[in-house]
């Protein structure tokens, strides 16, 4: 039913698509799968709003690229590159690194990929360990 | 050994090789890592190692040391690195592989022979790059080094050790089959035959063996 409704979001139109609106506004669940359904109908029907506009996901941003070394730095990386997978946040993150000059997306993109425990990997002759 | 984790970091990893630039080697220097053996997303993790070795190959001129092995799978994984690490190596000519590669595919031929088989499975598997499939890759650039691999399997299937414990085993035997239909010779043939009753890879026999005895 769900897979239904979001198929019919691009033609149905009028009060029609408003008393389907509300009805898929009614529904909830706990069930993870299908929550992520109703997530992506609520957004095709335009129900739900991005929880990160477009100028604080370029803070984030703007955040890693300002700091120095750490850890904090970089699990904020990996998380904005991350988000940028989720469809709740519309697009913010992508454009956010879109948006980027390549050295400034190089630098966000080796941040990400520096998060992570380092307790699990031999690092020889490395400070980080 | 790699960290368990980084669902994301493939993707990192393969935005940093199209952007080719020096400064991503600390993040290429930190995946270019053996996989954790406990690593339960094989596939990840293997793809996370093969693009970070890609990615290094680009700017280095020899692997980084963190990666380090220390077992006799983990060796083999090491010595494929290796070979990989020539292969993704832009301006590396058929010769210069081969001369650069041959102490590894010696030492997978072997010492390391029943660890060399199965980490050729997990390259197939991780669907790194398909325009560089690193399965692919090695079966072109070195056959004779990947028949003899496979050819050795074959013949110990049941003895053959996995880094990543049971993963894909159940696929090892076609998959032996299928690229010995490939890199294979007539003296394959003759082995595969042995293997023509197997309830488990007799039809896929019967299909590699007619294939290299058509090809001469």
């Amino acid at each position: 039913m769900l897979e239904l409704a979001q198929s019919l979001a691009s033609t149905v139109h009028g009060p029609a698509r408003e008393e389907l609106a509300e009805f898929i506004s009614s529904l909830q669940t706990t069930n993870i799968f299908l929550g992520t359904t109703l997530v992506e109908v609520l957004m095709a029907y335009g129900l739900v709003t991005s929880p990160v506009s477009p100028e604080e996901a370029r803070e984030q941003v703007d955040q890693v690229l300002t700091a120095a070394e750490g850890t904090a730095p970089r699990e904020l990386a990996y998380k904005i590159v991350s988000n940028i997978f989720e469809d709740i946040f519309q697009g913010a993150y992508w454009d956010a690194i879109e948006e980027l000059t390549p050295p400034d997306r190089i630098r966000l993109l080796v941040q990400a990929a520096l998060w992570g425990p380092f307790t699990a990997v031999r690092l020889i002759g490395s400070s980080e360990n | 050994m790699g960290p368990i984790y980084g669902s994301s970091t493939d993707w990192i990893l393969r935005e940093l090789i199209n952007l080719d630039d020096k400064a991503a080697m600390p993040a290429f220097s930190r995946w270019a890592v053996i996989p954790s053996a406990s690593d339960v997303m094989s596939q990840d993790a293997t793809a996370r190692m093969l693009a970070a070795i890609s990615g290094f190959a680009q700017h280095a001129d020899s692997l980084p040391d963190t990666l380090v092995a220390t077992n006799d799978d983990e060796r083999a994984w090491k010595a494929y690195a290796e070979i990989m690490f020539c292969l993704y190596k832009p301006g590396m000519t058929p010769d210069g592989m081969r001369a650069a590669c041959s102490e590894q595919w010696e030492l997978l031929r072997t010492e390391l022979a029943f660890q060399a088989v199965t980490p050729l499975i997990h390259f197939d598997r991780s669907q790194f790059m398909s325009e560089k499939s690193p399965m692919a890759l090695l079966a072109k650039t070195f056959p004779n080094e990947v028949r003899c691999v496979l050819e050795f399997g074959l013949k110990h299937l049941g003895r053959l050790t996995n880094h990543f414990g049971s993963a894909w085993s159940e696929s090892l035997p076609t998959f032996v089959v299928n690229w010995l239909s490939r890199v294979g010779t007539v003296c394959t043939a003759a082995l595969l035959e042995c293997h023509l009753d197997s309830p488990l890879v007799g039809a896929e026999v019967a299909k590699a063996v007619k294939a290299l005895r058509n090809g001469f």
